[in-house]
């Protein structure tokens, strides 16, 4: 897996050289470029504004013929985010079936980012906050600005 | 038929004596050949046989006298037309009876009995625990079974979404143990001048339990298995998703409405691997496709599509404005003049990167364009018509569905670009193919074009259409796992009692066998009350024996 490790060093250095704005990058683990920790800002004009989320990349060892694995550490209230502990994430470019190995971790990062921004309520994970964002907007953005100042500030 | 028998321990005749005991496997009446002949004389059935003694002997073993009151006895028993000492293992043995005549010769008699247990010999084995015998025990599970009838929790069960194994392994709510919260409700039709009419149901509920100490030691198992039996029809895949399907709300109307409203559901309308209804098919369906979320990433490339693609040395044009060209896999960069891997979407890539990814899925790492398809065209025209059509066609009735279009079809983002997309290349193929095929003396050729061609537009427009594979994944495995509809359970369990007595198997395998072989055997020479059943039956039998 050599291979891998190459990749993913590459990509690490892109990343490092050349961040996506509001999105901050170091390795768990200096040793261990497999897992990285992400500082995501909450995308201006979003219920998320002003927080900072803490996830978890976690590239498997035959990265890049399968899907990095991204979970949000710090709690969110997202259409497309299980609001418990694990903060797994349901997004299209990771699924197994949409995955390419030519999609690369910047974008893996900056579709987390529009994400945030846009939900995709039809792909939702947690289907009370998806309710409410398709029927009740300005519910659904009070809560999620609740929650993101209770857990991401 | 109690004149039949004796009183106290020896209420069997006695068979090795000199003369014949018969014995009916429909009232358990019991009678000498030489008296009466081999056609019952209680209930004028034919489903008789003549007592072998020892452990083929069919009649139930003869219950050690408990300390219970015949009355108690009689509440748990299993058969509920039977008078006071029933037969044990009748617990077991699934009655299938209509049209037998009432022993007065009086109206006919209907009935149709349902039970549906695990354990085998369970009698005996609480018998041992000593707890069944308890009157108490005996009602404080009556009362449960009443306030769970009358409570506004009531709950019908679901329709497992996996079956016993994984259904309530590890912390699901039936649970055995003290705070375990399972009961067993058994309803029973009564006789009313010996005319009767009625069905007995045995379903669960997962309430709290009612009265603590009246949970038995053990019961969780029989929920458990019995719930998988009933509900679990579809547990044919054993991974481990832990969901309990939304359950109906706790406003239902209590007791028997919900029971029937429960079973008359469309949603419910399946039985083992029979659905009756659009419905529940597309239950099965979509739980399966939640259960197998990498069934819908495309399949592998086949290795000899995979060894025909064609390798080219790195030239100018195939790299960018600046000069420097690399390989989206490793993303190492590549020089001018090394050779790499050309897909016929023209994307390039090292062999080594593009064969581990196409060994996984066939798409092309970048825009996801499928390589077999166009490999198609290819080995055509290098004129090895005969030699790539069994290279092609193994692969074909599942992967061509989830081939290169199908992830297209699932991105939500494009999807009528994508459907266009597919059209037009399927356009392109005609087109391209036609001048071709000309030279081409194989008459199969075009077929196999045709194919090609109007794969796409369907795959991409009718998901119906162009999913076949999912039901038929669905029956396919299935028929590989070891969970048996419960019918044919129910008849295999029978036909084990009448010829074994009661050595119960608990190998699923062999009574998928003696199921198919009861069903055929029986439909065959059925004349009997039990006809209509073993024909009805007996077709299921043998079709899931299949």
């Amino acid at each position: 897996m050599a291979s891998s490790q190459k990749r993913i060093t590459k990509e690490l250095a892109e990343v490092l050289g050349n961040p996506p704005e509001g999105i901050a990058v170091n390795l768990v683990d200096e040793g261990n470029v497999h897992n990285w920790n992400i500082v995501m800002d909450g995308p201006e004009g979003s219920p998320y504004e002003g927080g900072k989320f803490k996830l978890l990349l976690v590239l498997p060892t035959d990265y890049p013929f399968k899907p990095p694995k991204i979970s949000f550490k710090t709690r969110i209230w997202h259409p497309n985010v299980t609001f418990d502990e694990h903060g797994s994430m349901c997004i299209g470019i990771l699924k197994p079936e949409a995955w390419k190995p030519s999609s690369k971790i910047m974008s893996v990062l900056t579709a987390t980012q529009n994400l945030l921004a846009e939900p995709v309520p039809d792909d939702a994970v947690e289907t009370s906050a998806a309710e409410k964002f398709k029927n009740d907007r300005p519910l659904f953005n009070r809560e999620a600005r609740e929650y993101t100042r209770k857990y991401a500030k | 038929m109690s004149e039949n028998r004796g009183g106290g321990g020896g209420r069997h005749l006695d068979a090795t004596g000199d003369r014949e005991v018969v014995y009916c496997h429909q009232c358990h009446a019991e009678w000498y050949n030489d008296e009466h002949g081999l056609e019952c004389p209680t209930c004028e059935g034919q489903i008789t046989e003549i007592v072998t003694p020892g452990e083929s002997d069919p009649r139930p073993a003869a219950e050690p006298q408990s300390q219970v009151p015949p009355d108690f006895d009689r509440i748990r028993n299993h058969n509920p037309w039977e008078t006071t000492d029933s037969d044990p293992e009748e617990a077991d043995i699934d009655e299938h009876v209509t049209g037998v005549r009432s022993p007065g010769g009086g109206p006919r008699v209907t009935y149709f009995t349902r039970t549906i247990r695990s354990r085998g010999d369970g009698r005996g084995e609480r018998n041992a625990e000593g707890s069944e015998d308890n009157p108490d025990v005996v009602m404080t599970d009556f009362q449960n079974m009443l306030s769970g009838l009358i409570g506004p929790a009531f709950q019908a069960g679901q329709p497992g979404r996996s079956g016993q194994d994984t259904l309530f392994n590890g912390g699901g709510p039936f649970n055995a143990g003290p705070a375990g919260g399972g009961n067993v409700h058994t309803f029973g039709g009564r006789t009313t001048n010996g005319h009767i009419m009625g069905a007995r149901y045995t379903f669960t509920t997962n309430l709290p339990a009612q009265g603590g100490p009246g949970q038995r030691e053990g019961q969780g198992d029989d929920i458990t298995a019995l719930l998988g039996n009933i509900f679990g029809g579809m547990g044919a895949h054993q991974d481990h998703v832990h969901e309990h399907g939304p359950r109906p709300a706790g406003g239902m109307p209590p007791g028997l409405q919900s029971l029937f409203a429960a079973l008359l559901n469309p949603a419910n309308m399946r039985s083992g691997d029979a659905v009756y209804s659009q419905e529940a098919l597309d239950q099965i369906i979509s739980n399966l496709m939640e259960q197998h979320p990498q069934s819908n990433a495309p399949g592998p490339a086949s290795p000899d599509a995979i060894a025909s693609l064609p390798k080219k040395k790195v030239d100018e044009k195939m790299l960018g404005d600046d000069g420097k060209g690399e390989c989206s896999v490793c993303m190492d960069d590549v020089q001018l003049g090394e050779e790499v891997v050309s897909l016929p979407c023209s994307h390039w890539f090292h062999e080594t990167c593009v064969g581990l990814w196409l060994s996984e899925h066939n798409t092309c790492p970048i825009c996801r364009k499928g390589i077999d398809s166009a490999t198609t065209p290819a080995s055509n025209t290098q004129g090895a018509t005969s030699t790539s059509s069994p290279s092609q066609n193994p692969s074909s009735p599942w992967r061509d569905n989830r081939g290169p279009e199908r992830p297209d079809r699932l991105s939500r983002s494009n999807t009528t670009g994508s459907r266009n997309e597919s059209r037009l290349a399927s356009i392109r193929h005609f087109g391209r193919l036609t001048p071709t095929h000309e030279d081409e003396p194989a008459a199969q050729a075009p077929r196999r074009w045709q194919v090609v061609g109007d794969r796409n537009p369907y795959s991409t427009t009718s998901e119906r259409q162009s999913d076949p594979s999912s039901p038929r994944r669905l029956r396919s495995s299935r028929q590989n796992s070891d969970q048996s509809a419960p019918p044919p359970r129910i008849r295999s369990s029978r036909q084990n009692s009448e010829s074994s007595g009661r050595s119960y198997t608990s190998d699923l395998s062999s009574r998928r066998r003696s199921t198919t072989a009861t069903s055929q055997a029986e439909s065959g020479g059925g004349s009997g009350p039990f006809a209509w059943l073993r024909s009805r039956w007996g077709d299921r039998g043998t079709r899931d024996g299949r």
